[in-house]
C-alpha cells in the first residue's frame, strides 16, 4: 500500500519540484488581466505660475486589484498605460505630465470641474499628499508596480489613478486644440489660461469655454491597466518542497527495505548503478 | 481423541426458504480422516462453509477447534486448509495468488516453493490461473489449502469433474497427504470407492439431516454390512478351508502372504476372538481393512 | 496487549489484500487516480485551478464511473465465490470489505485530495483559505473548500452506491445510485430551481432562489455541488458550507459504518 501512496504523492511533488526548478532558472511571466478605465473626474485649474493644470482621475481600481494577492511564488504587478497623445503639436506645450496613484477615503469632485486657482492649488496639494505611487507618464507604461504596495489600502480606501498635466504658460488654444478651436474661431488665438478663467466666470461665454475644455480633455482621460504575474519561488517555497521530497524519499527507503520485491523497477535501476560502480 | 469439529442442532436456511441443514449434529475427532458422504445437494458444501465461518447458522451451535467459526473467523480459518468444489480464483498469475495466501497466512516463501514442487505446479507459477487445466487447478487448490501448515484440511469433492487419470493422480496425492501429514482431513464426496481406501471415519448426510456418523469399523458392525479381514499367515489354505465352513464367512480369497476373509460384520468380534486364540500360532497378525462402504451407504440411504 | 496485536495483524492483512487489489483488480482506479492527480497538480501549481473548477463535473463523473465499475466487482466476487477463496486464506469479512474500500474508494479520494493540497501547500498556502487567488481575474471559492467538498462528494457518492450494492448483492443497484447521485440530481436540481423561481412570478425570477433550491437538493449527498451553489448565493457565508460539509460527512461515515457492520455481522460468502 505504501508503494501506491508513494506513487500518488510523487506525481504532484514532481510537478511542483519541476516547476520550481524551471522558475528558478528562468522566472515564468504572463498577463493575467487587462482592463481600460475611463475618467470619473476631470479637474481643470490654473496654478501659481499661471499655468493650466489638468487632473484626470479614474474610477476606483480596488475591485480590479483585490483579487490578486502575491504569494511566495506568484508575484503580481500592475502596469498603467495612459492614453497616448496622437497630436505631436500638443506634446511640445506640455511642461509636466505625471501619473499618480492615490488612496483616499473619497474625493470631493465628480465629473468635469473647473476650479478657481485658490481651490485648485489646495486640491492638487491634497492629491499629492495621498499619493502612494508617482511616475512620469512617458515611462510609466514600462514600470511594474508591485501589487503589494496596495495591500494595506485595498480594503479600506479608494485607490485611483490620477494623471496630472501641466501646460506651458503661453500655450494658445490653437496649439493644443487644433480641431475644436477651429469651430470657435474667435477663441483660437487666446491663451489656454484665459479660456480656463472664462470658464470659471459668470459670463455668457463661460459655457462655450467650458465645453471647449471638456471635449478636449475627455479624449485623453483613459487608462489601460494590466496585471502581470511572475512565477519565481522564494526560499521558503524551496524549503517546503525539500521537506515534501524528503518525506516521500524517506517513505520509499522505509518501504523498499521492508519489501524490496515490490519495487521491481527500482531494483533494476539500483542494480545498474551498482554494476557501474564495480566496473 | 478430542473432537475437532462439533455441530449441535445446526439449522441453515437459504433465503428463508431452502433448508440446507436440518438439526444437524455430529462430531469429527482430531486426526481423523473423515468422509462427509451424501448425495448431491445433501448439505455437504453448506457444512463446510459453516465450518469455515463463511455462513452463519440460523440455529444451533458449531465449534471448530473449540471456537465459534462465525465470530472467531480468522482464528479458525487460519488453521484450516480448504479446497472448494469449484474453486474460482481471481484472474491473476499463479505466483501472485500464492504470494497473497502466503502473506495472509504468514507462511514462509520456502514452504510455498516446496509445496509447488511437491504438487508439480512450480513450472506454471507465471501462468495466469485461468489458463490452467482442470487437473492443475485442482493441484493449485490443494497447494493453496496446505500453505501455512493447516491443522484441518477440508476437501470438497476433490475429484469431481476430473478425467480418470487426473482423478487417480489427485486421489494418490490425497492418500499421500493422509499418510504424511498428521492432521485431520475431511473429504466431502458422493463417490464411495474413493473413500474406501482412505477414510476411517464417516459422517453420512442426506437431505440436510445427519443420518449417522462415527468410525467406519463401528458403523460397519452396527449395520451388519460385510467386513474384510486381512490375515497374515504362512498357511492360508489351511485356515481358509477351516473357516469356509462357518456360516458368517461369505468369501475367502488367498493372496500373497495371507488371505482376505469377507464376513458378516456382526460376527467380527467372534472372528477376532477366534483369531487371537485358536489361530494364534498360525497367523502373524490380522487387520480389519474396511467395511463395504457401498452396502453401508445403501442401508443408510434407506434409513434416511 | 493481545487486542493491540490482533488489531495490528488485522491491519497488516488489510494492507496486504488492498495492495494486492491495487496491483490487480483495482488497477483502473489506480491509473485514473494518477491521471487526475496529474491534471490537478499541474492546474494548481500554475495557479490555473479554474481548469479543475471548469471541468469538475467531468472529472467527478469519470472518477465515480471508474470507482464504481471497479469496486462493484466485489459484488461479483461475493456472488461467484472468489471472495470465499480469499476469506478462507485467513481474512475476516470485515478485513475483506475494508481492503476493497481502501483500494477502490479511500485511495483515490485521499490521493486526489493530496494532489491538490500538496502543490497548494508548497506554492501558495494562502490559496487554501483565500477568497481571491489566481492569475486569471475571477474569484473562485477557496481551494481548501473546493477540495474538501469535492473529495467528500466523491466519497459519499461511491460509499452510498457501494453500500447498497454490497448489501443487496446487486451491481445494478450500485450503478443506479451512482448515476442518480452524480448525474441526475445535479442536472435536475437547477431545472427545478428555475421552475420554482419562475413559478413565484415574473418579479421573483431570482438567480439567488435557484441557487438555494440547488443547494437543498444536493446538500445531503453532493456537498460539492451544494457548496458551489451556496457560494454563488453568498460567497462570504460560512454557515451553509459548514452545514454541507458536516451533514454529508456524517452521511458518509454512517454508510461506511453500516457497510462494515453488515460485513461483520451478516455478510455471508
Amino acid at each position: 500500500m505504501i508503494k501506491y501512496i508513494i506513487i500518488g504523492l510523487f506525481i504532484p511533488a514532481m510537478i511542483v519540484t519541476l516547476t520550481i526548478g524551471i522558475a528558478l532558472i528562468r522566472p515564468l511571466e504572463g498577463v493575467s488581466r487587462t482592463t481600460s478605465y475611463g475618467y470619473e473626474t476631470i479637474v481643470v485649474t490654473v496654478n501659481n505660475n499661471n499655468e493650466t493644470v489638468v487632473a484626470l482621475i479614474s474610477r476606483p481600481i480596488n475591485g480590479y486589484i483585490k483579487d490578486y494577492i502575491s504569494s511566495e511564488v506568484y508575484k503580481y504587478y500592475l502596469t498603467i498605460t495612459p492614453s497616448y497623445l496622437y497630436s505631436t503639436s500638443i506634446k511640445a506645450y506640455i511642461k509636466d505630465d505625471k501619473v499618480l496613484i492615490i488612496a483616499v477615503p473619497s474625493q470631493p469632485y465628480y465629473g468635469f470641474v473647473v476650479l478657481k486657482p485658490s481651490l485648485g492649488i489646495n486640491f492638487l496639494k491634497a492629491i499629492n499628499s495621498v499619493k502612494i505611487y508617482e511616475s512620469d507618464t512617458s515611462s510609466i507604461s514600462n514600470e511594474r508596480i508591485p501589487l503589494s504596495i496596495f495591500s494595506k489600502y485595498v480594503d479600506n480606501v479608494e485607490i485611483r489613478i490620477v494623471r496630472i498635466i501641466t501646460f506651458e504658460k503661453y500655450t494658445q488654444v490653437r496649439n493644443i486644440l487644433p480641431y475644436y478651436a477651429a469651430q470657435f474661431s474667435k477663441y483660437q488665438g487666446m491663451y489656454l489660461t484665459d479660456i480656463v478663467y472664462l470658464a470659471m466666470g459668470n459670463t455668457p461665454a463661460a459655457p462655450t469655454a467650458q465645453s471647449i475644455l471638456q471635449v478636449s480633455f475627455e479624449r485623453i482621460a483613459m487608462f489601460q491597466t494590466t496585471i502581470h504575474y511572475i512565477l519565481g519561488p522564494g526560499p521558503q517555497v524551496i524549503l517546503r518542497d525539500i521537506i515534501l521530497l524528503s518525506i516521500i524519499v524517506g517513505l520509499l527507503i522505509y518501504d523498499y527495505r521492508r519489501r524490496p520485491d515490490e519495487y521491481y523497477g527500482l531494483r533494476k535501476i539500483l542494480r545498474i548503478f551498482k554494476k557501474e560502480e564495480k566496473s | 481423541m478430542t473432537d475437532i469439529i462439533m455441530f449441535r442442532d445446526v439449522v441453515k436456511i437459504y433465503n428463508g426458504v431452502i433448508k440446507a441443514l436440518d438439526k444437524a449434529s455430529f462430531t469429527i475427532p482430531n486426526k481423523a480422516i473423515a468422509g462427509l458422504l451424501g448425495p448431491n445437494g445433501s448439505g455437504k458444501t453448506t457444512s463446510f462453509k459453516l465450518i469455515l465461518g463463511l455462513l452463519k447458522p440460523n440455529e444451533g451451535s458449531i465449534r471448530v477447534f473449540g471456537m465459534d467459526p462465525w465470530w472467531d473467523e480468522v482464528d479458525v480459518r487460519r488453521r484450516i486448509g480448504y479446497l472448494p468444489e469449484k474453486p474460482i480464483y481471481p484472474d491473476v498469475r499463479v505466483y501472485e495468488y500464492l504470494r497473497l495466501v502466503r502473506r495472509i497466512r504468514g507462511a514462509s516463501r520456502e514452504d510455498v516453493i516446496r509445496l509447488t514442487k511437491m504438487f508439480n505446479i512450480y513450472k506454471y507459477l507465471y501462468s495466469r490461473i485461468n489458463s490452467l487445466s482442470r487437473g492443475y487447478l485442482q493441484r493449485l487448490g490443494i497447494t493453496q489449502a496446505l500453505i501455512g501448515n493447516p491443522e484441518l484440511l477440508l476437501l470438497d469433492e476433490p475429484t469431481a469433474n476430473l478425467d480418470p487419470s487426473s482423478r487417480r493422480e489427485i486421489l494418490g496425492l490425497i492418500k499421500d497427504l493422509a499418510k504424511e501429514l498428521d492432521i485431520t482431513i475431511v473429504v466431502a464426496t458422493h463417490i464411495l470407492p474413493e473413500m474406501k481406501e482412505i477414510a476411517n471415519y464417516i459422517v453420512f448426510i442426506n437431505k440436510g439431516r445427519i443420518v449417522e456418523y462415527g468410525p467406519i469399523d463401528i458403523l460397519t458392525k452396527r449395520y451388519r454390512v460385510e467386513a474384510y479381514y486381512l490375515i497374515y499367515t504362512d498357511q492360508p489354505r489351511r485356515i481358509a478351508s477351516e473357516l469356509i465352513s462357518e456360516d458368517y464367512v461369505r468369501g475367502v480369497e488367498i493372496v500373497e502372504h495371507g488371505l482376505i476373509l469377507r464376513i458378516d460384520s456382526t460376527y467380527s468380534e467372534l472372528l477376532e476372538e477366534l483369531l487371537s486364540t485358536t489361530y494364534q500360532n498360525m497367523i502373524h497378525g490380522y487387520k480389519l481393512v474396511t467395511g463395504e462402504l457401498g452396502e453401508l451407504y445403501e442401508k443408510l440411504e434407506k434409513l434416511a | 496487549m493481545s487486542s493491540t496485536k490482533n488489531w495490528r495483524s488485522s491491519l497488516r492483512r488489510v494492507n496486504l489484500y488492498a495492495t494486492h487489489l491495487l496491483g490487480t483488480k483495482a488497477t483502473p482506479v489506480y491509473v485514473m487516480t494518477s491521471i487526475i492527480s496529474f491534471i490537478l497538480a499541474i492546474s494548481i501549481t500554475y495557479g490555473a485551478y479554474f481548469i479543475f473548477y471548469t471541468f469538475f463535473a467531468v472529472i467527478l463523473f469519470a472518477l465515480v464511473l471508474v470507482i464504481i465499475s471497479t469496486a462493484a466487482r466485489v459484488i461479483d466476487d461475493l456472488n461467484e465465490g472468489i471472495a470465499s477463496m480469499i476469506l478462507t486464506a485467513g481474512l475476516s469479512r470485515f478485513e475483506y470489505i475494508l481492503s476493497w474500500l481502501i483500494s477502490t474508494v479511500f485511495y483515490p479520494v485521499i490521493i486526489i485530495a493530496l494532489a491538490a493540497l500538496i502543490p497548494a501547500l508548497v506554492i501558495s498556502p494562502g490559496a487554501l483559505i483565500s477568497y481571491r487567488v489566481g492569475p486569471i481575474g475571477f474569484v473562485p471559492p477557496p481551494l481548501g473548500m473546493l477540495i474538501m467538498t469535492f473529495s467528500e462528494q466523491l466519497y459519499v457518492n461511491t460509499m452510498f452506491a457501494l453500500s447498497f450494492g454490497i448489501v443487496y448483492r446487486r451491481k445494478s443497484i450500485a450503478w443506479v445510485i451512482a448515476v442518480m447521485l452524480t448525474i441526475i440530481i445535479p442536472i435536475i436540481s437547477p431545472m427545478i430551481g428555475v421552475a420554482i423561481a419562475l413559478g413565484m412570478g415574473p418579479s421573483s425570477i431570482s438567480y439567488r432562489y435557484t441557487n438555494l433550491v440547488i443547494y437543498f437538493m444536493n446538500f445531503l449527498f453532493n456537498p460539492f455541488y451544494a457548496y458551489l451553489s451556496a457560494y454563488a448565493f453568498d460567497p462570504k457565508d460560512i454557515v451553509l458550507p459548514l452545514l454541507t460539509i458536516g451533514i454529508s460527512g456524517v452521511f458518509g461515515l454512517i454508510f461506511t459504518w453500516a457497510l462494515i457492520y453488515h460485513a461483520k455481522h451478516s455478510m455471508e460468502a
